[in-house]
């Protein structure tokens, strides 16, 4: 469904992203897992229109996208989150996600068109717990994440991408975005998560792709990467001490 | 980082028809009452210009306040209708409601040229270009007196409307019509994407929303609201000169927006009131207006960076 | 003829280049924009005037007091007001905007609404065959150049002068390498101003002073600093340069009236172009 060929980025000098491949499936979860600095950002930044690769190509349904203008992918069915969480902190959440919606309903996970009821769908989905007028700046740290996932989704996305959307939270919280993520899955929605938790980012994605230093390093199901040497070498070599299991 | 602007449930608030209603009511009322009160005929001309003011404030509000794009030069859109009407009125004899409409047009397709620009430079740069736009433009309105007429400008233009209270009337209902129609605007979806560009320009991209667009379609609304003031003020005065490009008339539409309250619709019309009538009646500080206005900006952009009206919604919070 | 303007385009251009910088160094460093430029500007004019008016003191001396004056006041100013908006470029710009016209307005109070006429400091003139140089004229520009190359200088050997410059490429680790942020601001706004006022005080013993003669002065500084780069000291000079030449050549087929108009539509179509100018970002 959407494909990465070979996509680099340099900034003046420096290699974010070198000759990266790879796939990602309709209906699946694929996790993109890496140390600091390895390249997550600045792909989703690719995928999503904020940056243009160097060189490869990215290709969704068929078409090339890596030239678009961010809203114009959002408008071919992209949609993406942010690693700081970031929504439209003045306005409350009803427009924060009305805001956000698209005419189209594309990938079936509205059942009706009217506007107003869909977002409260949205709310309903997504298990935003505050009243709908509650402004956003106002919001607890979790049902912040919340309200980014729904305004995402408003755009009646086939494919979302999820910058490090649990980074904050605690156990319980994680678990409810997974079952959330979990999900929208089940209802058609294909799912990109890029996290620094190990821990979720295992539990919840049925296939994995590794980068480090800018280069994707290998992908596979999540047991084969706990197991992979070059991983554990990846991250234990460096010092860090995350659980990968 | 604090944006320039705060106006929180503007967007709320004009969801509501009860609060539409009482705006027409209010207004109507006062449009009716005040040239029966204040049967002086000076009054009224204050509150016309108060009137004027208040158009091209709430134009360059919607680019400043609403969209964040830093406009140096409201007098290009208000000094071209001016002049457009000037200029169609002395070599065409064009009747009066077309000159007005054409004043418009002048200022959508202004706006148009210069809304573009802005998509390209940063604020800073964009906000230079338009103050050298302005620049220009006076120094053309000046160098070229055998079609411009030089410092002296335009004169003899024949009023569209007579008479001080028939005037007052219809610039009020100007003001009127252009309050409701761009609080209607802003409750509906449109509106509330392009607050949300205010907000998060890059937030409102990745939720889908067409920034680029958007922008222009707000520098042509402001265009053409500033363009029709410019030509309306051209009937009124019944002349047009290069003042309608200067810095100074930059500069106290910037005040009047600012005091009056960025972001919102109804600043820039308490603004424009409430400086205008200061500014004619207290003649002690008639040749300190500048310096007053000046000390006021920075006051407000010191302290209360959202305008009275920013102020006053503070308050109601708390 | 040609050579004539090649000359008076240079003698005018060091003018440029010494006004374009100060705007320049501002931006660069603190990242702003300084529309108080033409104010300073047009200040240096009236302190110099009173300085030789009032006290009879040597025009050179009173350049020299001039110039610590202003720093002052640009020092102060940062102080006061300017440090407190530097979260909004935007709101900068109006705040900016508004004190140059409360600026002008006090002038306009303190000085009177005429033209005045500073006396040159230096009479007469210099002819090299067809070629006709005011002594005023190149007086102002070797002092333009003169404290042009002082700056570098500055900029470049001394310690206020390297502080100033990692300020500017390392905003966030200056601060953690032990330099005094704050500090450096007022500098190099009293700087900024310095040089915009000394431009001002060369240039109004060649023409006229009067209280809104700054605002041109003002739009052609961003033109050059445009043109050459925002935040590049070199590209500024250089740009000043050929502003000058620019200028000489076009009022030779321009009314004077129209002259001005030629750098707006120049920095117009510039900043459609090429946003950038032509050197980039680096102070050198």
């Amino acid at each position: 469904m959407l494909e990465l060929k070979n996509v680099s980025k340099s900034f003046k000098g420096l290699t974010a992203l070198l000759n990266v491949s790879f796939e990602v499936q309709r209906g699946e979860i694929l996790g993109l897992m890496g140390p600091n600095g390895a390249g997550k950002s600045t792909l989703i930044n690719l995928m999503s229109g904020f940056l243009r690769p160097t060189s490869g190509e990215i290709i969704w349904k068929g078409v090339n996208i890596e030239k678009l203008k961010p809203y114009h992918i959002v408008v071919k069915g992209i949609s993406r989150t942010f690693q700081q969480p970031r929504v439209f902190l003045n306005m409350d959440i009803f427009d924060n996600i009305y805001v956000g919606l698209l005419p189209s309903n594309k990938s079936g996970l509205f059942k009706n068109n009217n506007l107003k009821e869909r977002v409260f769908e949205i709310i309903k989905k997504v298990s935003i717990s505050n009243a709908h007028s509650t402004l956003a700046r106002d919001l607890p740290h979790d049902e912040l994440r919340k309200l980014e996932i729904a305004r995402a989704i408003a755009a009646d996305p086939e494919l979302l991408l999820l910058d490090e959307i649990v980074s904050g939270l605690t156990v319980e919280e994680s678990n409810e975005i997974g079952e959330i993520i979990r999900m929208l899955n089940r209802a058609g929605l294909t799912i990109i998560i890029i996290e620094h938790v190990m821990k979720f980012l295992m539990n919840v994605s049925q296939r994995v792709v590794v980068l480090d230093h800018g280069e994707k390093i290998c992908e596979g199901s999540p047991e084969e990467i706990s197991r992979n040497p070059k991983v554990l070498d990846v991250y234990f070599g460096k010092g860090e001490e995350e659980n990968l299991a | 980082m604090e944006k320039h602007t705060l106006a929180k449930n503007e967007i709320m608030a004009t969801g509501s028809i009860l609060l539409v209603l009482i705006y027409v009511v209010f207004f109507t009322l006062f449009i009716i009452i005040f040239p029966i009160i204040c049967n002086n005929k000076f009054l009224l001309h204050i509150a016309i210009l108060a009137n004027i003011f208040a158009l091209v404030a709430i134009s360059w509000d919607l680019l400043f306040g609403f969209v964040g794009i830093l406009n140096l030069a409201p007098a290009v859109f208000y000094g071209a209708g001016a002049y457009t009407v000037g200029f169609l009125t002395k070599y065409c004899h064009i009747h009066p409601i077309g000159g007005l409409i054409i004043a418009g047009c002048v200022g959508l397709l202004l706006s148009l040229l210069l809304g573009l620009p802005s998509l390209r430079l940063r604020g800073a740069y964009y906000a230079m270009a338009t103050l050298a736009f302005s620049a220009v433009l006076n120094t053309l309105a000046l160098g070229m007196p055998n079609i411009t007429g030089g410092e002296e400008g335009i004169i003899g233009i024949p009023s569209l409307i007579s008479g001080t209270e028939w005037n007052f009337y219809f610039s009020s209902y100007l003001v009127l019509t252009c309050v409701l129609a761009l609080k209607y605007m802003l409750s509906t979806k449109y509106g509330k994407k392009l607050t949300s560009i205010r907000e998060d320009e890059i937030l409102s991209q990745a939720a889908g929303i067409d920034t680029s667009k958007y922008k222009v379609i707000a520098s042509t609304i402001g265009g053409v609201i500033a363009g029709l003031a410019g030509g309306y003020s051209c009937y009124y005065f019944n002349n047009v000169a290069p003042e309608v490009f200067s810095i100074a008339f930059t500069f106290s539409i910037i005040t009047i927006t600012v005091t009056g309250g960025i972001g919102t619709i109804i600043g820039p019309v308490i603004g424009s009131y409430l400086l205008t009538f200061a500014n004619e009646n207290l003649y002690i500080i008639g040749q300190y207006r500048l310096l007053v206005y000046s000390g006021i900006i920075i006051f407000v952009i010191l302290f209360s960076p959202t305008g009275i009206i920013g102020a006053v919604k503070k308050l109601k919070r708390n | 003829m040609l050579l004539q303007i090649l000359v008076s385009g240079f003698l005018l251009g060091g003018i440029y280049a010494l006004m374009a910088s100060g705007l320049s160094l501002i931006l660069g460093v603190m990242r702003i924009v300084n529309l108080t430029h033409g104010l300073f500007f047009t200040l240096g004019a009236y302190i110099l005037f009173s300085f030789i008016i009032g006290t009879n003191v040597n025009p050179f001396i009173g350049m020299f007091f001039t110039i610590i004056v202003l720093f002052l006041i640009g020092s102060f100013l940062e102080w006061l007001i300017i440090k407190r908006i530097k979260y909004s470029e935007i709101n900068m710009m109006v705040l900016t905007l508004a004190l140059a016209i409360a600026g002008e307005e006090f002038i306009r109070i303190t000085w009177g609404p005429k033209y005045l006429h500073i006396p040159p400091l230096i009479e007469g003139e210099i002819r090299l065959g067809h070629i006709y140089m005011p002594n005023q004229r190149i007086l102002a520009c070797f002092i333009g150049l003169f404290m042009l190359f002082l700056l570098m200088f500055f900029l470049k050997k001394s310690k206020t002068g390297k502080a100033i410059r990692m300020v500017q490429q390392i905003p966030e680790t200056a601060a953690l390498m032990g330099i005094n942020v704050r500090a450096i601001s007022m500098v190099v706004f009293g700087l900024g101003v310095v040089l915009a006022g000394a431009a001002g005080s060369l240039w109004a013993p060649m023409y006229i002073t009067y209280p809104a003669m700054g605002w041109t002065p003002l739009l052609i500084s961003f033109a050059i600093v445009i043109l050459g780069g925002m935040g590049s000291l070199g590209g500024s000079i250089l740009g000043g340069f050929l502003f000058g030449f620019a200028t000489l050549l076009t009022s030779m087929y321009l009314s004077s009236g129209l002259v001005n108009v030629i750098p707006f539509i120049t920095l117009f179509i510039v900043l459609l172009i090429r946003p950038s100018g032509f050197f980039g970002k680096d102070i050198f």
